[in-house]
């Protein structure tokens, strides 16, 4: 009897250091990403201020619920389906592309013996990351101005003529994607570089004793211990697949109207849509399509992986 | 303040209570709520304490989100004239356009604030209720204000009732281009006149061209060229607009797509030919901004007759001459270049002591060049009726006069002692105004209610192609061919029937 009281209240103890311990982030968890949910109804209403009211008090009595019709501005756009498969097939590419380059560089960099350069390799891949987009676009700029870029006086000290990158659409997808795998992929390569260490390196000498090559050990050990991390970071991605990242697509692009049929995507149009208006009811039913589907997208693939093995579910 | 104290110690102590985790998560769930709802409401303004000035928050304008540097000290000095006068102080918080709008709509406490055409959009929160209705008060309570600004109300009226207080600058568009004399009229031997057309700059262009083949005469950003659009009254949008060459004629009063102002597009058309021929830059479309360390010999902006404002040489590197090129053109839209409107969250008190503070503004130039230049012998000194800016004062107190008030009732500036500016420069102003090409929509203001997703969609239509347009970077017809087909298909005809619409019925009460 006495013994029984003292584990429980032992346990306790242990869940009440736990429950402190995720405190903080489950307050930032509430604050930002549940408390804000409440902010929904506004894709639902015409917000107006009343004056001398807070935000809350004039959303929700002062302003009158309008349906769907803050949703309408996305589908009057001509080029939406453009839009749409834009940012789809770019999120795909970098899907493919985030996954199989990082995994391939920090494989890479697992075989660089000395420490040094593997060091001095790790963070100049790492790097570009921290750059703001807006530098990024400056110093894409700097290689692809018409009369002043790096590429273009290259070309004509071969004699020859320049390209009107700008205004060159076709050439784009093949920019915005190298663009985006130098900036981010050092970042993801240390994700699946960490997991490759902590690998028992009892299966490697083992492989080693066997007389395996490097090839079969990358294929039979190496990415049967990355696949689970592999499906989580992609799974994580398919929640935003009508998400892209606003500063790729506009600041790089330098928002060029000539390239539009090749670069612009959801976030590019409902901006240049809404930017100069403080239409709140517009910008939240954007959002909610976007990670409503979003979400929706990312709760059946969950479930399809834990159907078919549980390997990498997430939820 | 209260409330949130108390459903934070409530918080704390469900925590550490003995009840199940749900129930704790949801109070702290509903302490946090309650928190946010009461900060957003709890800026109350406090009462007065008797003999104390009055301090007024006073929003205004910043373009790049700084207040300038010295701001803390000249407002100290402008307060103590202010209390002394009138009782009243200021404190002023700089915001940049998109600070106006999300401070509006979330319902940040101010007494009184900039508000204009273009930013923090005058007509739309005075429609709005957000703005105090000054119509008796201002007669009553600010006699010299209301004669000051007369005849110029309707520019702050909205529906009959004043909202705003004009402060009055230039109120017509006139568009110069800044030409290099020193390159132009010396070395060239070339006579600039006050006033050219636009294809009128061609030669000039080409000359320098010839001279230096490899740079850009018309060095521009992607904005183009800055007032271009000055030739129409904007009604809905960049897009839909009726040209003041229009006015006075039957179609004075016809909305029509901006691809229809044959003199805007025929300019845009010589821009593109410009751009084909090497004058302007290539990569126009893509450049932000152009510094002054780019010493082009053209550039353009909106200003007034006998303005000095972009004639220091230092800065320049040489002397220039302004030429005027469009206007001057009136229209609501242009009249709206700054007003000061009073929260209507505000007390009546606090009303007064706003008019209070603007008829000062309107009344006494000292207090006026305090605020617009800065503190005599620091910042700028007076020179024969004028004001010459000191280093300090170009470097620490630096803004456009609309910023701080009515720019009639300042001092104007020089550009130097060697190159002075009229000080009766205003009436002269005023006075070409006169024969001023004037819009016949009578101070007619769209409201966007009716069709807000079709001007969204229409919005991000214009800005996706409206640089390469502008700056003559694609062919000038195929490009509007193009926005003009994707518009179309966006409701450009349904926005423009139904501005049409109002504007006719609002025109209905002047026959």
């Amino acid at each position: 009897m006495k013994r029984g009281k003292k584990k429980n209240r032992r346990i306790r103890g242990k869940n009440r250091s736990l429950i402190l311990l995720s405190m903080p982030s489950l307050i930032w968890y509430i604050l930002f990403c549940y408390l804000p949910v409440v902010g929904i109804i506004l894709a639902f209403k015409r917000y107006r201020l009343i004056p001398g009211k807070g935000f809350f008090y004039s959303l929700i009595n002062g302003s009158e619920w309008v349906g769907f019709e803050n949703f309408r501005f996305l589908f009057l756009n001509p080029e939406i389906g453009k839009v749409i498969r834009n940012t789809l097939l770019y999120n795909m590419a970098f899907l493919i592309l985030g996954t199989v380059i990082p995994v391939m560089l920090a494989v890479g960099i697992s075989y660089i013996h000395s420490g040094r350069i593997r060091r001095f390799v790790q963070i100049s891949l790492l790097l570009p990351y921290f750059l703001s987009w807006i530098i990024v676009s400056y110093s894409v700029y700097a290689f692809l101005s018409y009369d002043r870029g790096v590429v273009n006086s290259v070309l004509g000290s071969m004699g020859i003529q320049g390209f009107r990158f700008y205004q060159s659409p076709s050439l784009w997808p093949f920019i915005l994607c190298a663009v985006n795998v130098w900036k981010s992929s050092g970042y993801m390569m240390m994700l699946y570089y960490a997991r490759l260490m902590a690998i028992d390196t009892e299966l490697f000498d083992a492989a080693a004793v066997d007389g395996a090559s490097n090839f079969k050990v990358i294929r039979y050990i190496i990415l049967p211990e990355l696949k689970n991390v592999i499906l989580v970071m992609t799974l994580l991605n398919l929640g935003n697949i009508l998400s892209t990242d606003f500063g790729l697509f506009y600041q790089v692009t330098r928002n060029s109207g000539s390239l539009l049929s090749t670069t612009e995507t959801i976030d590019v149009f409902i901006y240049k849509a809404l930017m100069e208006k403080s239409n709140y009811g517009f910008s939240a039913a954007a959002s909610l399509i976007q990670n409503g589907i979003g979400c929706i997208i990312l709760v059946t693939a969950n479930r399809l992986l834990k159907k078919n093995g549980g390997g990498g579910a997430a939820l | 303040m209260e409330c949130v104290m108390g459903r934070s110690n409530n918080g704390r102590c469900v925590l550490s209570g003995k009840k199940g985790l749900r129930r704790r998560l949801t109070g702290a769930f509903l302490a946090l709520m309650t928190a946010f709802l009461c900060t957003g409401c709890g800026e109350k303004v406090e009462d007065d304490r008797t003999g104390a000035p009055t301090e007024l928050i006073w929003w205004t304008y910043t373009p790049d989100g700084n207040a300038p540097d010295d701001l803390e000290k000249v407002l100290e000095a402008a307060n103590r004239i202010s209390a002394e006068r009138i009782g009243v102080t200021v404190k002023m918080i700089y915001k940049t356009t998109e600070q106006f709008e999300l401070d509006q709509t979330t319902g940040e406490y101010y007494d009184m604030t900039f508000s204009c055409d273009w930013c923090n959009n005058f007509d739309v929160n005075a429609g709005r209720g957000y703005y105090y209705d000054i119509s008796e008060l201002v007669k009553t309570e600010a006699p010299e204000l209301y004669s000051s600004v007369d005849p110029w109300w309707e520019t702050g009226t909205l529906k009959g009732r004043i909202y705003g207080v004009p402060m009055l600058k230039d109120l017509g568009a006139e568009v110069f281009f800044r030409l290099n004399s020193d390159y132009f009229e010396t070395e060239k031997g070339l006579t600039l006149p006050e006033e050219m057309s636009f294809g009128e700059l061609e030669p000039l262009l080409k000359a320098w061209k010839e001279d230096n083949p490899g740079d850009y005469p018309f060095y521009i950003s992607k904005g183009g060229v800055a007032g271009l659009f000055q030739v129409h009254e904007r009604i809905v949008g960049n897009y839909l607009v009726i040209p003041y060459s229009k006015a006075g004629t039957s179609e004075g009063t016809r909305i029509i797509p901006v691809f229809d102002d044959e003199e805007y597009v025929g300019m845009l058309r010589k821009m593109h030919e410009w751009y084909e021929a090497g004058y302007i830059n290539p990569d126009a479309a893509a450049v932000e901004e152009v510094p002054y360390s780019i010493k082009c010999p053209v550039r353009t902006g909106t200003a007034w007759t006998g303005f000095k404002g972009w004639s220091d040489r230092e800065t320049i590197g040489f002397n220039v001459k302004l030429v005027r090129f469009i206007g001057p053109n009136m229209s609501r839209s242009t009249q709206q270049g700054s007003l000061i409107a009073i929260n209507a969250a505000a007390s009546e008190e606090k009303a007064k002591a706003c008019l209070k503070y603007m008829q000062l503004m309107y009344t006494d130039r000292k207090f006026r060049d305090t605020l617009a230049y800065g503190i005599e012998g620091e910042h700028f000194d007076y020179y024969k009726d004028t004001v010459i800016r000191t280093a300090a004062g170009t470097e620490h107190y630096m803004q456009d006069a609309f910023v701080t008030g009515p720019a009639i009732s300042a001092s104007v500036v020089s550009a130097g002692k060697d190159d002075t500016a009229d000080p009766e420069q205003w009436d002269k102003v005023y006075e070409g105004y006169k024969n001023a090409r004037i819009s016949d929509t009578q101070g007619f203001s769209f409201d966007p209610a009716p069709v807000e997703a079709e001007i969204a969609a229409l919005d991000a239509i214009w800005s996706s192609y409206a640089s390469e347009l502008v700056t003559g970077t694609l062919d000038t017809d195929e490009t509007i061919k193009l926005m003009r087909g994707q518009m179309e298909k966006a409701g450009l005809e349904k926005v423009q029937e139904e501005a049409q619409r109002q504007l006719d019925e609002y025109l209905e009460k002047f026959r």
